[in-house]
């Protein structure tokens, strides 16, 4: 019965929620026709307060969590999703979908941020879908 | 206790609306044929696999302006909360533009 229970955690644990933050759509040229380009970026994303919960339950003795919090004090302020240790993640993206049509006109531009949701750890993506008319 | 029930039903099904964002680009000239699209997706307490609603707005909107441009087009997300219930709604306006 144990062996049951821990199985069914272990699926639920790693099944992964998605969370969607921001889409914009661009202007749409069907004009020429086109292939559909995709460029994606990601980072993982820490929850320090899951974190600490955690560490909380696992060794209720230890100063852990004390440590986590003192640490997310530092990370006070606006953001979108979990914060990621490397600020410069999607910097590049333009320059990467720039690469996907290198002389074709991109147009129909999706542009998602989301992320993908695990205990403590977070996927933190930011994806363009766009239509690459001519010469790419 | 049943006129309870009847008093606590309107209020768990009424719905309050959330804006998770909103986007608009450059609005053209002529603006006579508007075309929208939106993709709608139901979540138990929010919880969701995937986000693939917000790449089919695009296909909606660009299959109601076959041969044209879709220009000035104003995207909103938007939940709408029922109980523990949530909508989740991908709204999309734009000008259809042809020759």
């Amino acid at each position: 019965m144990a062996g049951r229970i821990l199985c069914l955690m272990i699926a639920v644990l790693l099944s992964s929620c998605a969370q969607l933050y921001h889409v914009q759509l661009g202007d749409i040229d069907n004009t020429r026709g086109g292939r559909k380009v995709r460029v994606m970026v990601s980072e993982s994303g820490l929850n320090l307060k899951e974190a600490g919960k955690i560490a909380r339950a696992l060794a209720p003795k230890s100063r852990a969590d004390e440590g986590l919090e003192i640490v997310r004090m530092f990370q006070m302020g606006p953001r979108t999703g979990n914060p990621v240790y490397n600020a410069t993640y999607a910097r590049d993206l333009h320059q990467q979908l720039r690469r996907t049509c290198p002389r074709g006109h991109i147009t129909g531009i999706t542009a998602v941020r989301e992320a993908r949701k695990y205990p403590v750890i977070s996927g933190e993506i930011v994806r363009i879908v766009a239509t690459c008319n001519g010469g790419g | 206790m049943p006129r309870l029930a009847y008093l606590l039903l309107p209020w768990l099904l009424c719905s309050c609306v959330s804006l998770n964002s909103i986007s608009q680009t450059q609005i053209p000239k002529n603006r006579r044929n508007m075309v929208s699209a939106s993709s709608e997706r139901w979540m138990l307490l929010g919880i969701t696999f995937d986000t693939d609603n917000a790449d089919l707005v695009h296909h909606r909107l660009s299959a109601k302006c076959r041969q044209g441009k879709v220009q000035g087009i104003l995207t909103k997300d938007y939940s709408t909360l029922y109980f523990i219930v949530v909508k989740r709604t991908i709204e999309a306006k734009g000008y259809c533009r042809r020759g």
